[in-house]
């Protein structure tokens, strides 16, 4: 039971405390550029959790094998075919989400979240908890694109659609509020800075309170177990 | 000494080994890519033609030739009905240096069905928005859809091209998106003639 909360706290905390995007504030370029609509937020998560799993996996597998010296060219070369194999396949199967996403797809090669994940986590752990930390802060990263994408689209459009990345259909669009009330400054990239402050803001809140409630209550287990051991001696 | 193999060694085994995963892919997504991107050159071509889809149509599509090319035409797209093995239309890829220079060529579609022009659609430009891409490009596809090639007073003559003085008077002020432009456009209105 310790072995799986050990291995789910690897996963939760890519998602709240180590947010790459929301705590690390890394890798925002592409949070910023991609997010003006949902669709395309989701098919940048969705890609970065693929690379991920990919290099991280793959650099702990070798992670023995690699000579220290040439550790970072050989993280680069994997992380680049990772993201190479991802944007071939996004050519072939969602060819319409590859051309919105644009240069930024390509250049996920250079997202720090990817290379600071293998460096710091992947060359050090085994390949079950690489992959979990792959999917901890992939999803991390994916909540951040994706809850920026939803705020900007709706607050930018007054609208808020899915449009199914492998065939190119809307699959629902639903109007929120008349468009002459939507703000489209939220659309352009000084007020994707402005969402994404307060989501950071807001997601710390939380994960802030997280905290705090899980160390209040490791200070009452220990003092209990303290004041145990005291009246077992007396 | 030992470092100095190894290093590169365990570089080189790396990168072949990537290599050939990055070629396994290729081979299993390149025909499927090429199948997507034919299928948008087909929508193209499709709409240049006023057509929905290709049913009952065969569609085929070869190089300019020389004359063709010297005029700033890429490719000639002929669709024949696949019953009686007429022409229905043909579609003229071409690329031409505008105001934006060779750099950033205009690149355009334009299409001609029963002896009409059925289309005209620019893909990319680097002409200034306000003049020539406001004027020329953006103005030519409603200008000459409908217009029949054969009234087209010069099409044989000379080398400028102009259907009725209000073509002139549309494109005043942007001559140098038009000159080219209305070059290619001749070439592939005679070549349509020729062809039908």
């Amino acid at each position: 039971m310790n072995k799986f909360k050990e291995k789910l706290k690897i996963v939760t905390t890519g998602i709240l405390q180590g947010n790459p995007t929301f705590a690390l504030f890394i890798g925002m370029c592409s949070v910023l550029a991609v997010t003006t609509t949902f669709s395309t937020a989701l098919g940048m998560g969705l890609a970065v959790i693929l690379v991920m799993i990919m290099s991280n996996v793959v650099v702990s597998l070798i992670r023995k094998l690699t000579p220290d010296e040439i550790r970072i060219p050989v993280y680069i070369v994997v992380i680049a075919v990772s993201v190479t194999i991802v944007e071939m396949l996004m050519d072939a199967f969602t060819p319409v989400l590859a051309d919105s996403l644009g240069v930024y797809l390509p250049l996920v090669v250079v997202n720090c979240i990817i290379f600071a994940r293998a460096e710091s986590f992947a060359s050090k752990n085994t390949v079950l908890d690489s992959f979990l930390d792959a999917i901890g802060s992939g999803l991390g990263y994916f909540v951040a694109v994706c809850g920026v994408g939803i705020v900007r689209e709706i607050i930018g459009t007054g609208t808020f659609g899915f449009t199914n990345p492998f065939t190119n259909i809307e699959l629902f669009r639903v109007t929120l509020f008349p468009a002459e009330y939507a703000v489209s400054f939220f659309v352009s990239n000084a007020g994707a800075f402005m969402i994404l402050g307060l989501l950071a803001a807001a997601i710390n809140a939380i994960s802030g309170k997280v905290i705090k409630n899980r160390l209040k209550k490791e200070k009452a287990a220990k003092a209990a177990a303290a004041a145990a051991v005291k009246a077992g001696a007396q | 000494m030992k470092k100095m193999i190894k290093l590169p060694l365990f570089l080189a085994v790396v990168c072949v080994v990537t290599t050939g995963l990055l070629a396994a892919v290729n081979a299993w997504t390149a025909p499927i890519i090429e199948q997507h991107q034919l299928e948008e050159q087909n929508k193209g071509y499709l709409q240049m033609l006023g057509l929905e889809n290709l049913n009952g149509k065969a569609i085929e599509t070869t190089d300019a030739d020389e004359t063709l090319a010297s005029k700033g035409l890429t490719k000639k797209t002929v669709v024949t009905n696949t019953a009686d093995d007429t022409v229905f239309g043909i579609v003229y890829d071409g690329s031409v240096a505008g105001y934006g220079g060779k750099s950033s060529p205009i690149v355009f579609q334009v299409g001609f069905v029963d002896g009409y022009y059925s289309g005209f659609n620019y893909l990319s430009h680097g002409e200034t928005p306000s003049v020539g891409q406001a004027k020329v490009l953006d103005t030519l596809n409603a200008y000459l859809t409908g217009t029949d090639v054969a009234l087209t007073d010069n099409v044989s003559a000379s080398d400028d091209f102009a259907v009725d003085a209000a073509f002139l008077t549309m494109t005043a002020g942007a001559t140098v998106t038009k000159s080219k432009l209305v070059v290619a456009l001749k070439a592939s209105a005679v070549d349509y003639l020729a062809s039908i």
